[in-house]
């Protein structure tokens, strides 16, 4: 029997962050952004989505020679089913749109 | 220092921890340095790597202790964990008795009750591999037999929860009652529930609050993490129980070498304090290392946590015995017959391949600049 693993809140966040970006990639800080989850919470939960196969990664090529490639995300096949059966609870969301505000 | 001061330091911070990584995670910390680079304002940049910094500073020691224990891989699962943990908390409790100048033959029996309980684990697959009608049986019984200590037990200053097996006095709530909490985080039936109401009835005969308090402790955890009816209808009958233990007076003193031992191993010398709280926190390693992984693994193991962390507290600020530690084998076999419940490993992750390294920018070839070809002489 496949078991389904319940997500924190600020995963469901992210994971909503990143459905609706289905197709395109996204940077770290623009989901911190987004999602007003923090740096300290953000990567290790990226970690974890991309140990779970839900993530896929990729080393975006500078746009201004001398600055670093930057760390690009999208979700799988796999991350967009989970991300659609986790969405964000009515409480999240609107603490969201409410950091959304603040910043 | 200037902010511009700082988030070099950031940076410099973001360098170490490339090496701080596993070489599967070293990436990401690639990752936080080179979007912090693209952060234009200082403040915000430093925040950022900051905040990511230290998150991915425990992702990283968590995932390297994973590795080093073969926790990751499932070389070692919980059981096991739990079982190299008790023994290393009996042998510092040995030493601990051994220079507090407790008797050999308490030494002996926290020896002898390690093998037993040690003998039990190794059985413990058997006792997993009941069928639920024989593990409902040995529930109901098990809370009997916490009821018959309640009623016919050996008394002392108006307590009841030993009986006497020869010399020794044992105390069979903080044998059987973690076990069966754990019988109950491993599968909520409505026999574990029968036998958790009994056993919450025969916790409220007696003031034993330390036991009746790691039992709310247990099953606040698993409705916190697992709610059915089951689980809330122990935990009203649990908490019924732990009212009523408070409501009771306890008049009992405190024993030498079993109660207090935190308190007095201080007194002996600080490296033995030091040396007894870190066996004490040794007990819930199986918790730490495995709360967090598959479902039914943490569950299991988070109620693990929660029972005997609540142990530990009880003989930190009462009058009650100092689990493994202090002198007494029923706590030692009482772990690691809850143990016996635990899962023998956790399903084991799929291991990413070493990650991808950045790819390098260009960079202006500043050597041929410096030094421009030149026609060769001649």
């Amino acid at each position: 029997m496949t078991r389904t693993r319940s997500f924190s809140p600020a995963a469901k966040q992210v994971l909503a962050a990143l459905l609706d970006r289905s197709g395109s990639w996204s940077h770290g800080y623009d989901l911190a952004k987004i999602t007003g989850v923090r740096s300290g919470t953000l990567y290790p939960l990226l970690i974890r989505l991309e140990e779970r196969g839900l993530l896929e990664t990729e080393w975006q090529p500078p746009a201004d020679p001398g600055r670093p490639p930057r760390h690009i995300y999208k979700l799988t096949a796999a991350g967009i089913e989970v991300a659609r059966a986790n969405p964000v609870d009515p409480v999240g969301a609107d603490r969201s749109s409410l950091r959304e505000v603040r910043t | 220092m200037s902010r511009r001061a700082l988030r070099k330091l950031s940076d410099a911070m973001l360098v170490r921890m490339v090496g701080l990584a596993p070489a599967y995670m070293r990436n990401w910390a690639e990752a936080v340095r080179a979007e912090a680079a693209a952060i234009a304002d200082d403040g915000e940049a430093l925040r950022f790597a900051a905040g990511a910094g230290s998150g991915l500073a425990l992702t990283f020691i968590k995932a390297r202790l994973n590795d080093a224990l073969g926790l990751a891989s499932g070389r070692i699962g919980p059981r096991r964990l739990a079982a190299l943990a008790t023994t290393a908390a009996v042998m510092i409790g040995v030493i601990h008795l051994h220079l507090a100048g407790a008797s050999p033959s308490m030494i002996l029996v926290n020896i002898a009750s390690l093998g037993v309980g040690l003998a039990l684990l190794g059985a413990a697959g058997a006792w997993r591999g009941l069928p639920d009608h024989g593990r409902s049986i040995a529930a109901i019984i098990m809370a009997g037999l916490l009821v018959l200590t309640s009623l016919f037990g050996v008394s002392s200053h108006g307590v009841v929860r030993w009986v006497a097996a020869g010399p020794l006095l044992v105390q069979s709530s903080l044998i059987l009652l973690p076990a069966l909490l754990m019988m109950f985080a491993r599968k909520a039936t409505a026999a574990c529930t029968a036998a958790l109401v009994i056993a919450a009835g025969a916790m409220a005969m007696q003031p034993d609050r330390a036991m009746a308090g790691a039992m709310v402790a247990g099953i606040a955890m698993l409705w916190l993490l697992h709610r059915s009816r089951n689980v809330t209808i122990v935990l009203a009958a649990s908490a019924s129980g732990f009212v009523a233990t408070l409501v009771q007076a306890d008049n009992l003193p405190p024993v030498r070498f079993t109660e207090g031992v935190f308190t007095e191993t201080w007194q002996v010398h600080p490296l033995l304090g030091i040396a007894v709280a870190s066996a004490g926190a040794l007990l819930l390693l199986p918790a730490a290392a495995f709360g967090t992984g598959d479902r039914d693994c943490a569950r299991q193991c988070a109620v693990f946590g929660a029972v005997w962390l609540a142990i530990i507290l009880a003989a930190l600020i009462g009058n009650y015995p100092t689990p493994l530690v202090g002198y007494g084998g029923s706590a030692i076999i009482g772990y690691l017959l809850s143990a016996c419940m635990l899962p023998p490993r956790q399903p084991a992750r799929d291991r990413l391949p070493p990650a991808a390294k950045p790819p390098v920018p260009p960079q202006p070839d500043i050597l041929a600049r410096l030094f421009p070809k030149q026609t060769p002489c001649g």
